[in-house]
């Protein structure tokens, strides 16, 4: 029986060949979506769950004011002994305490290497499951503070070996030598190393404020709610004696380790790289994906089998039981569907690298060997194979054998579902591609907008040795001699990008009892404003003569409202600190921000710092030009290796998260089309099936081939534009949202849905147009013929 | 005198040529699939007149459904000719088939072949519509000939609401609506009784005294005694072509 059943099955596939493989790979890439989202979300999941002591460790989070915001939280604190702290509380098994990470520069035989380095201290990996491979002192990370710990892959990535004890790296040109090889940890840890210093080394005097990540291990069996209320009352009394000069108010919050990836303690400004929320519609989304799959792919089943619908009304006559049907739509589901399950896995794994790229992940492709896989696999399989095989043993249990063989066999009404299901999926469709076409144009306007400066041509160059700092002025001569640089200038920061904070207090002079304002601060030095082609609204820039000795400031439009400057704002006095300065120069509004912030009160000041060097340079030769800069600083640091950018582009790229997003929501936008034309397909076969013989009968009485087509598409086009009338308000709303996030935006234009529309109804017609084409040119002697 | 003859021989020619409706001439019709090839007609030559009334019959499976539908325009033979109302049809586009037929022939099935989803009056309607006929003009046709087969009272109902002989009644209205000069039933009482079979015998012998061709297939002797001729088929060939009586519209053939 099952060999007949499974012959059977094969032969319906190698008779419609077409449609079993629509169906097969439609199913095959929903379970291929589906599983991506369930190895994302498991990756999520999995954060910081490989450290052994997970349910103990907990970190501090100091609350402070800030900018009068009430009780900001940080997750920086200040350095805690074991005295005033960790004794305190007796439920605190360990504490560590560490800074960075962040990326540090190293010399191995003078090749510098770009390591992610963390600065720990010797209780580090007491409270964290680090697994020392090689050591040279028994158990301890580092012999002295002179010795640093690497990791596996970074031993291999600079000594190509993996015992590299006792070899010495250079920092800031200090010999550590390498005291131990630590396993690498997964890249499910919130945070993440190559190399570890001791935290000795980075310690000096000029951290004493919140620079600490802590961490505690708290006590096995004791009660945590309890030694959490103590550690924070005693953290808020450190933080009181700390900042209790200043009059602002502090607190101490305590986050559990598994809930800082996922952010589940809802602490809005530290918030983890992920959330529950995002967990959550992903689950969702995979979810819907899987039952839209499946119910497609049961609707084309079904259509393929009832075009032989007489064949089982003959079976039911001569005897076969519900049973018997039941079993023969069960093998014939799971053959099919085991096949699309090993094809969805082979789009997954093909797909992955992608996939992890797009969402920022080292997604790993071993997730076969992951039973929870397995058992989603295998949940697919039985859920398809069960509903398949429900269905026509609901719906042949409702007719007679006799009346399906007399052709009185009427499927009327039952496909309103996959009819509202269709018009469902066009509607997430068209929603999703009006989204893609709206932030693709919010994307465009934020990159191309007129910043109100002029950084193009300008070479943004950092990571400057000190030596470089203190001969800028030789450096500026040395360029200046090249004519493809038109001029260059220095500055404290990077202009236009978004979150640079100086706060800085000023208060007009004159208006005493007026309260200071905060505005930030850009510090400059000579030719910055020519160099990043600033415009001024009133006065000039800083004069070259005597520019340390003057105190003058230059500000923005916007610092004029600040100010309530009346009247001509040049040679009005500010208070800036205990000393009067004067405004010079007023220029333009800019974009100090990205598009996301309203541009903000901005006030330049004179730098004594040079963290940037600024470079004009002429648009021809370009890259020559640069190829000289970069000998002019080798000349003055010969080993140093510095960033070198483009000022333009840093401004313009700011947009990376919309960018990922968009990129994210361009894919589900295909596979929503693709999955709305799958199930508009399986549709079109039901009723193109169920409508042959009507198709026929009208033919015969003189209907033309493009009558028919009219009849078919005129219904299809009716449910596009359902969805399109479902879909646009639920778009336009959702993306006036989104965009309202942005102080600058565009406006939704009618364009996008025009676009959306169109292309849905195109693809349908393309779709279904085969199929109706071959309908309508059938010979009605052949859909008449059984009748 | 010759020459007298000779003239009235042509115009006998002519005439008898205008009299002709139906000549097929060799004609063969091959079905291929990919395993098989089934001759089902071979050599079928055929010629019947306006007005007549014409009986196909046969074993099963011996051509006759298929003779029906390449008479009816529905299919195009495989080799010979198909000479329609004085036109060669044989090579007629799909296109070109569904203008002839328009308003010109009327199908009537052993299955009745009505779309469930429309009323009786709307089945008896789509031809009209395809024809593109005004609503007004629609509705008066269909309910005179709705009149003509009695079934009147039933017009907003529809197919599965109604028994056998209905049907088949509505079936008929709807093939007569065009006023087509040709009607081709294939088994027209095949799933009725015999009550309801005679009174579609008696619809149809009717609407071949007002003049209208009738060709139909059948398996019963009793409705081959309504045609005036019988033309047996076995094999996909014409063994013989029995007359039952003289046909009285033929009067050329009554003179010679
Ligand atoms: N579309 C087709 N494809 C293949 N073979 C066909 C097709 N239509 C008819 N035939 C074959 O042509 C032959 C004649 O068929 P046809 O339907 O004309 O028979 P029939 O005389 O009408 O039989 P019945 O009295 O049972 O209706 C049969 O052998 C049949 O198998
Ligand atoms: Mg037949």
């Amino acid at each position: 029986m099952f060999w007949h059943n499974l012959k059977l099955s094969f032969r319906v596939f190698a008779k419609d060949k077409l449609n079993s493989i629509i169906n097969i790979s439609g199913l095959a890439i929903g379970i291929a979506a589906v599983l991506l989202l369930s190895i994302y979300v498991q990756h999520e999941l999995s954060y910081d769950q490989f450290h052994t002591k997970k349910d103990r460790i907990v970190r501090l989070i100091t609350l402070c004011e800030d900018a009068g915001k009430p009780l900001v939280p940080i997750v920086n604190c200040l350095r805690l002994t074991k005295d005033n702290f960790a004794d305190k509380v007796p439920e605190i098994e360990q504490i560590t305490q560490s800074l960075g990470p962040g990326n540090q520069s190293f010399y191995i035989d003078k090749n510098e290497f770009q390591l992610h380095s963390m600065s720990i201290d010797s209780n580090f990996h007491k409270v964290f499951s680090i697994q020392i491979l090689h050591s040279a002192s028994h158990d301890k990370l580092f012999r002295d503070h002179q010795s640093v710990a690497i990791s596996r892959s970074t031993a291999l990535k600079l000594f190509q070996s993996e015992n590299v004890i006792g070899k010495s790296i250079i920092k800031s040109g200090q010999v550590l030598s390498i005291s131990s090889v630590v396993e690498d940890i997964p890249t499910t840890s919130h945070f993440n190393f190559e190399i570890l210093l001791p935290i000795q080394l980075d310690e000096n005097d000029q951290y004493q404020g919140l620079e600490y990540d802590t961490y505690i291990l708290l006590q096995e069996n004791c009660n945590q709610e309890l030694a959490k209320q103590k550690i924070n009352e005693i953290h808020t009394k450190i933080l009181d004696v700390g900042f209790g000069w200043s009059g602002e108010e502090v607190g101490s919050l305590t986050q559990n380790l598994l809930d800082i990836h996922l952010n589940k303690t809802k602490i809005k400004e530290i918030g983890g790289k992920s959330s529950m929320e995002r967990i959550y519609i992903h689950l969702l989304l995979a979810t819907l994906i899987l039952i839209i799959a499946v119910i497609n792919f049961t609707n084309i089943l079904i259509v393929q089998s009832e075009s032989k619908i007489h064949q089982v009304g003959i079976q039911k006559a001569v005897g076969a039981t519900h049973v018997h049907l039941i079993k023969s739509f069960l093998v014939k589901t799971v053959s099919l569907t085991s096949i699309s399950l090993v094809l969805g896995v082979i789009i997954t794994e093909i797909s992955l690298p992608h996939f992890s790229n797009l969402m920022n992940r080292e997604l790993s492709s071993n997730f076969l060997s992951n039973p929870l896989f397995l058992i989603i696999l295998l949940t697919c399989l039985l859920l398809i194979s069960f509903i398949t095989a429900l269905y026509p043993s609901i719906m042949l249990s409702r007719f007679k054998a006799a009346s399906i063989m007399k052709g009185n066999y009427n499927g009327k009404g039952k496909n309103s579902l996959s009819k509202g299901l269709v018009i469902f999926q066009f509607a997430v469709a068209i929603c999703l591609v009006t989204s893609v076409i709206i932030s693709q144009q919010q994307i465009h306007y934020m990159k191309n907008i007129d910043l109100g400066f002029n950084p193009s041509q300008v070479i943004s160059i950092s990571n400057l040795s000190q030596s470089q700092r203190k001969q800028y002025h030789a450096i500026k001569d040395l360029l200046l001699q090249n004519p493809n640089i038109i001029s260059v200038s220095a500055s404290d920061h990077y202009t236009g990008m978004e979150g640079y904070f100086s706060g800085e207090i000023l208060k007009l002079v004159g208006s005493e009892n007026a309260k200071y304002k905060s505005i930030d601060e850009y510090k400059v030095m000579p030719d910055y404003f020519e160099t990043m082609g600033f415009e001024f609204v009133y006065g000039n820039a800083f004069p070259k003569q005597n520019f340390d000795s003057l105190r003058n400031i230059i500000i923005n439009e916007k610092a004029i409202e600040l100010l309530e400057i009346k009247g001509d704002p040049i040679q009005q006095k500010v208070w800036f600190g205990e000393e009067q300065y004067s405004i010079i120069g007023v220029v333009k509004d800019f974009h100090n921000n990205s598009l996301r912030k309203k541009i903000t009160p901005m006030m330049f000041s004179k730098a004594f710092m040079r963290n940037f060097i600024l470079v004009k340079i002429n648009e021809e030769n370009q890259q020559r030009t640069i190829e000289e800069i970069k000998k002019v600083l080798a000349q003055v640091d010969p080993i140093r290796t510095n960033r070198i950018s483009f000022a333009e582009d840093i401004c313009r790229n700011q947009y990376r998260d919309e960018e990922n997003s968009l990129q994210l929501s361009y894919y589900s936008s295909i596979l929503s089309i693709m999955l709305a034309l799958l199930g508009l397909y399986s549709l079109s076969l039901f009723m193109t099936n169920k409508r042959t013989k009507e198709i026929g009968i009208r033919k015969v009485n003189g209907a033309s081939v493009l009558q028919i087509i009219y009849l078919l598409f005129s219904n299809y086009f009716k449910w596009i534009t359902i969805a399109f009338v479902l879909a646009t308000p639920i778009s336009y709303v959702v993306m006036q949202k989104w965009l309202s996030t942005f102080a600058y935006h565009i406006s939704i234009e009618i364009l996008p849905f025009i676009i959306a529309g169109l292309a849905c109804l195109l693809f349908a017609l393309f779709t279904v147009g085969f199929q109706a084409l071959k309908a309508s040119r059938q010979n009605p002697v052949e859909s008449l013929r059984y009748e | 005198m010759q020459f007298y003859l000779a003239r009235q021989l042509a115009l006998e020619k002519q005439t008898y040529k205008l009299k002709i409706m139906i000549i097929t001439k060799d004609l063969c019709k091959v079905f291929r699939t990919e395993e098989v090839e089934t001759s089902a007609l071979h050599d079928v030559n055929l010629h019947i007149q306006r007005g007549e009334f014409a009986a196909i019959m046969g074993p099963s499976g011996c051509g006759k459904s298929t003779l029906l539908n390449i008479i009816g325009l529905l299919d195009n033979p495989s080799n010979g000719s198909y000479i329609f109302n004085n036109t060669d049809v044989t090579k007629k586009s799909e296109k070109q088939r569904t203008h002839f037929r328009k308003g010109n022939i009327g199908f009537i099935f052993q299955s009745f072949n009505l779309i469930d989803e429309l009323t009786v009056f709307e089945n008896v309607e789509l031809p009209l519509i395809y024809m593109g006929l005004t609503a007004s003009k629609r509705k008066a046709k269909v309910n005179e000939v709705l009149d003509r087969m009695n079934i009147s009272h039933r017009a907003k109902h529809y197919p599965q609401q109604l028994s056998g002989g209905q049907q088949q009644r509505v079936a008929i209205a709807r093939a007569v609506v065009t006023d087509p000069n040709l009607i081709l039933a294939d088994e027209p009482t095949g799933n009725l009784d015999s009550s309801n079979g005679t009174e579609v015998m008696e619809l149809l012998k009717e609407l071949n005294h007002s003049g209208t061709t009738v060709v139909m297939v059948t398996h019963s002797v009793r409705d081959s005694e309504y045609a005036d001729r019988v033309i047996h088929l076995f094999d996909g060939k014409v063994v013989s072509e029995n007359k039952h009586k003289q046909i009285k519209r033929e009067p050329i053939k009554e003179e010679l």
